[in-house]
């Protein structure tokens, strides 16, 4: 009797899973009501659809459109799509992925179920198992999470990423020594990662080191992107969006990659599907100034303006254009108008800042660039235009210490390197130039600036214990080779020759350095003092006291992060 | 079993969307339910009658979706709660008297308390430490403070009292930030709406903006110079310096220093602790204390706070509200000065992701001595699928429709895990509305606390809670108020602990909670089965601890500072 049951019972269950097996494949596409969607959006649903309903035993076809209306945030319809193609296909990992993702916000257990079934998959792919150990984390899975995160450290064992999620599993489980060494290892090898920064505070808190918390969560509010890893799976799901905010979104992106033009394109799509707001004016009059179009973006920043009068934002970007093109008054008036609308945008000081500095007036400068990395420490490259600031305003120590606090914040910023120890020159302090430029030069030997600095620093340092004779020679050699036909280095070339005493070729390359220069009357009549010295057989050395006119960086180096050239 | 019937599970067994947890009774009934969360929708049955509306055209401004919040509290001083219902656009805001037999009649005209503006938040506060509590009215433009007269009526001393400025505030909270004994002021303030901003969502729909389309604006701080007129310290205290999305506030001392630090839940960015340095300047400290960011050291969409001694340990733990998509998340004092994100361990996670949480409180509902959690919740976002709202009237019933969620109910297990108590028999999770502001309290003096909701674009809701029905069971109670007879009478920052079987519990004194919310400063204390409660003492806001002999359960006391024995509260003791 009882195997009877058992029997029945089976031949039930398999009839119930042919069953489900058959409805599983059956071919019925998730109606969508698209009729308040934009009309690109219903278009491209609608396309997607037709090919579907031409290849129903495709899983390529139902993945298709589970994406379509994945990246749209239809992630109902999307998953029961997803669901076909995993019927279609069950080895194809992508879909079990997505349909993970699409779930989520809904039924977080389904979504682990859905990741652990692809991660059986073996992708190859790091940002997957990062997805799937988060996942695993907020459901307090943290054995599963750790070998998630583990295996995606295998696949990738620079993911950062996976070292955090590792180092919060610590946290959690209360190692949080282990969590810390972890994030400072990350911490130094991405220093811009935000979150590295605020569990760090955490865990420096945690350990009772409250300087260092104190530290770490300042950095965090300077860092405060925050990144996630890339997924190529999610990103070519999210690239088929083509409504509105996608491409706002789009075109977000590309500006913080610099990429303006292609921005600028992004933007103008939503233009075309769309009647712009003030916010999109703003975004296209921002990317046509970055090029440099400036008719074109006064224009969008007044149709922005025509609709939202006391647009901060507008009113302050539009200032900084004015600053771009010399139009110093009507810079100001915009950007007190800014400042008047809401004191506390630090976007309106930091442009009221450069309008300042423009005009030579450097003290005001201060106080605006001051101001702005107050209210938004967010900005902390406006620390290298404090630093010229305070350099043009004759205060080199406070300079120096601007710098130095750039330099804590991107330790491998080359600016932030290099610059102190042009200051250093300009104090006289040869010794702390060289060791700040010798470090520069150490994060990277091919930067020529740092090293023509240091070359003629260790070839004419006024304190003989200073100088590195042969090493100059060494540098300015390499670099002459190089770019012969420069004036300067020929120049620098002659000074190291001078110091090793080979005075001969000192007189060749003064007198190149001579020719080169030629057309600048300036530059003949330095090197024409320094070939006088050299024909007396006597090296040139610098004054003990100082030098001046090094910080020429033009200031809109500063986002660019670009070398400036040799003064 | 016919085909169509296998064809159908089938179909569900594959396809099936449905969340893994939902407050639903049916998706919660294999839990395990202690059936004690009992809660009764009385709203009609005592004629509180008030309908929000925000003016929902079709043009959908953020405001619109955001709600208003309310206050309880005794404003006659007849010994009952009565309750003020901050209204929107068109709509007046309403203050509702509780009437002996327990209803309420519509007290607005009588009171003088007629907030003209597009109203969001109250804070309450005894700000001339007269004895009545007065009350302050956020709104999207002017705000304004209302003294109480003492006599049943209200006077505007807005423009007296020098509380200037002209943006959209949020909460706001009264506290003595000064410890000069006169309660002050912080106003949360939202977003710059003073552009001209309109949003679709994914497919093209027009809808709510989030908030980052919008400028942040700094919060505002005033202190009370004791006079009746307030200074703005919003620039020199650093306040202003920052400028962001805030929505809740609550404000206590965070590190043990006795001085009011104050917590902002931010929408969208970094929360901020704002922690006092005693000089009437902040630092904000939340990143290092672990409060900004959740575990993942992602910023939220903090909408509601709740405060309370959730492991009972006795310090005070927060639990803050999110949007859908994210969890809502508990963060557990471990030391004096640093929270941990608990979420997870503590089943408050994925249960809440499908919903967007705003008003909550912590509360011991069962009275079985620990915390649970009530949240109000309410999309922001169109749900995927429905029209876009109409510019008729009726705009208010697709409003609702939109964007309404369920309710929750968590159970303290007092295991260190909650569960969903949605299951037992809980009016308070059943209406599809969109739930905004939240708050407990002893509404019909039986013991237990009831809660009252504030839903966008629908009616206030009063929701009778159960516990002290349960005849023969763990149903005792302590309710206590402190008076402090000279200033700050309201001991607003202080904390009372009261000791039953030989645990100490803790509770602590404030007005403004929740979301857009505050009530009046009385604490409660369930006690399960004790007769009483061994002792009491209470840690006022200047850091006198003043011990008071033991008290019977089932009371109310109210306790004077200077009344009870100055004494330690000595560390072995917890």
């Amino acid at each position: 009797m009882k195997h009877g049951r058992i029997r029945w019972a089976g031949i039930t269950i398999g009839l119930m899973l042919a069953l489900a097996a058959f409805v599983a494949r059956s071919n019925e596409i998730p109606r969508i009501d698209t009729g308040d969607m934009e009309t690109r959006v219903r278009v491209l649903i609608e396309e997607t659809r037709k090919e579907l309903e031409n290849n129903l035993d495709a899983a390529v076809a139902w993945g298709q459109m589970g994406m379509v209306l994945h990246a749209h945030d239809l992630t109902d319809a999307a998953l029961l799509c997803y669901v076909q193609a995993i019927q279609r296909d069950a080895d194809d990992y992508r879909w079990l992925y997505l349909a993970a993702v699409a779930v989520w916000g809904k039924a977080p257990t389904r979504s682990a179920e859905y990741f652990a079934k692809a991660a059986l998959l073996h992708p190859h792919d790091a940002a997957f198992f990062i997805a799937f150990a988060d996942v695993l984390t907020r459901l307090g899975r943290y054995e599963d999470a750790h070998n998630a995160y583990e295996k995606a450290r295998a696949i990738d064992s620079r993911s950062s990423f996976a070292h955090i999620g590792l180092a919060r599993l610590a946290l959690i489980r209360g190692d949080v020594a282990d969590a810390r060494s972890t994030l400072e290892r990350v911490r130094d090898r991405s220093p811009r990662l935000n979150n590295v920064h605020t569990l760090l505070a955490q865990a420096y808190r945690r350990l009772g080191e409250r300087a260092s918390a104190s530290r770490a969560e300042w950095l965090a509010k300077v860092h405060n992107k925050r990144l996630k890893p890339h997924s190529p799976v999610v990103s070519a799901m999210a690239s088929l969006a083509v409504n509105a905010q996608a491409y706002q979104r789009r075109g977000a992106q590309l500006a913080d990659r610099s990429d303006f033009a292609g921005a600028e394109s992004a933007y103008r799509q939503v233009l075309i599907i769309r009647v712009g707001s003030s916010a999109d004016f703003m975004n296209l009059a921002t990317v046509s100034w970055k090029q440099g179009k400036y008719a074109e973006a006064f224009e969008f920043f007044d149709r922005g303006l025509g609709l939202s009068p006391d647009h901060v934002g507008l009113l302050s970007s539009k200032g900084r254009a004015h600053v771009d093109v010399g139009q110093f008054d009507r810079a100001a008036e915009m950007l007190a108008k800014a400042i008047d609308a809401d004191p506390n945008f630090a976007d309106a000081s930091l442009n009221s800042g450069i309008l300042r500095f423009r005009q030579g007036r450097f003290a005001e400068a201060v106080e605006h660039f001051e101001r702005a990395l107050t209210l938004d420490p967010s900005l902390y490259r406006v620390y290298f235009d404090l630093g010229r600031a305070y350099a043009d305003d004759g205060k080199l120590e406070s300079a120096v210490v601007a710098l130095q606090r750039l330099r804590e914040i991107e330790p491998d910023n080359e600016l932030a390197l290099n610059r102190p120890g042009l200051l250093q020159i300009r104090l006289g302090r040869y010794d702390a130039a060289i060791e700040v430029l010798d470090e520069a030069w150490v994060n990277n030997p091919t930067n020529t600036q740092t090293t023509i600095l240091l070359a003629r620093l260790l070839a004419s340092a006024p304190d003989a214990s200073s100088r590195d004779a042969p090493r100059a020679l060494a540098m300015a050699m390499d670099l002459y080779r190089i770019r012969s036909h420069d004036a300067g280095l020929a120049d620098l070339l002659a000074m190291a020759y001078a110091a090793n005493g080979q005075f001969d070729k000192a007189i060749r390359l003064s007198e190149r350095a001579i020719e080169i220069a030629r057309d600048k009357p300036r530059l003949v009549e330095e090197f024409g003092t320094h070939l006088d010295s050299y024909r007396r057989n006597k090296p040139i050395y610098l004054p003990s006291e100082g030098v001046g006119q090094l910080m020429n960086l033009p200031i809109e180096a500063r986002a660019e992060n670009k070398n400036p050239p040799w003064p | 079993m016919s085909v169509a019937l296998l064809l159908a599970f089938s179909v569900t067994a594959n396809n099936s969307l449905a969340s893994d947890q939902t407050n639903s009774p049916s998706a919660a009934g294999a839990l395990v339910t202690s059936q004690n969360l009992t809660f009764v929708d009385i709203t009609t049955q005592v004629g509180l009658d008030f309908q929000h509306t925000s003016d929902v055209r079709g043009e959908y401004q953020l405001p619109e979706i955001m709600g208003s919040g309310a206050a309880l509290f005794d404003y006659d001083n007849d010994g009952d709660l009565d309750i003020y219902l901050v209204n929107s656009g068109d709509g007046k805001s309403r203050l509702f008297k509780q009437r002996q037999d327990g209803s309420f009649a519509d007290a607005t005209e009588q009171s003088g308390l007629i907030h003209p503006g597009y109203g969001m938040g109250t804070a309450l506060g005894d700000i001339d430490n007269d004895g009545d509590l007065d009350i302050f009215v956020t709104s999207v433009g002017t705000d304004h403070l209302y003294r109480n007269d003492g006599d049943g009526t209200f006077t505007d001393v807005t423009t007296s009292a020098g509380i200037d400025g002209s943006y959209w505030s949020s909460s706001a909270a009264f506290c003595d930030i000064d410890g000069d004994g006169y309660l002050d002021l912080y106003v949360a303030t939202y977003v710059a709406t003073d552009t001209n901003e309109t949003c679709t969502n994914n497919v093209g729909e027009p809808d709510y903006c989030p908030p980052s389309t919008y400028r942040g604006v700094a919060d505002q701080l005033f202190l009370n110079n004791g006079d009746g007129t307030f200074k703005n310290i919003s620039e020199t205290s650093g306040i202003s310096l920052v400028a962001n999305s805030g929505l809740g506030v609550v404000c206590i001392d965070f590190n043990g220093d006795r001085l009011s630090d104050v917590l902002v839940a931010n929408d969208g960015e970094p929360n901020h602790l704002w922690i006092n340095r005693g000089d009437n300047t902040f630092a904000e400290r939340g990143l290092s204390f672990g409060i900004s960011v959740n575990l993942f050291g992602e910023p939220e969409a903090s909408m509601g706070i709740a405060l309370g001694d959730v492991d009972g340990d006795l310090d005070l733990d927060v639990f803050m509200t999110h949007i859908d998509q994210e969890s809502n998340t508990l963060y557990l004092s471990t030391q004096a000065d640093l929270l941990i994100d608990a979420t997870i361990g503590a089943n408050l996670g994925y249960t809440s992701v499908p919903f967007t949480g705003f008003g909550t409180v912590l509360f011991d509902a069962d009275h079985d001595r620990d915390l649970d959690l009530a949240i109000a919740n309410g999309r922001v976002r169109k749900a995927p699928g429905r029209k876009k709202l109409s510019r008729a009237k009726e705009g208010a019933g697709e409003f609702t429709s939109s964007y309404g969620e369920r309710n929750l109910m968590m159970e303290n297990t007092g295991t260190g895990e909650y569960r969903n108590a949605c299951a037992d028999s809980n009016a308070f999770c059943d209406p599809v509305e969109v739930s905004r502001g939240l708050l407990a309290g002893d509404i019909d003096r039986d013991g237990d606390l009831d809660l009252l909701v504030t839903n966008s674009n629908g009616p206030a809701r009063l929701y009778r809670n159960q516990a002290t029905d349960r005849s023969g069971e763990k149903t005792a109670w302590l309710q206590i108020r402190a008076i402090d007879p000279d200033l700050n009478r309201d001991a607003i920052g202080a904390f009372v602990h009261v000791k039953a079987d030989g645990r100490w519990i803790v509770r602590p004194v404030i007005h403004t909670m929740s979301y857009l919310s505050s009530t009046d400063a009385t604490v409660h204390f369930g006690l399960g089965d004790a007769r009483g409660v061994d002792a009491v003492v209470v840690v006022w806001p200047d850091g006198v601890q003043e011990r008071f002999p033991s008290m019977s359960a089932n009371q109310l006391v109210v306790i004077r500072k200077g009344q009870g024995m100055v004494e330690a509260f000595s560390e072995h003791e917890r």
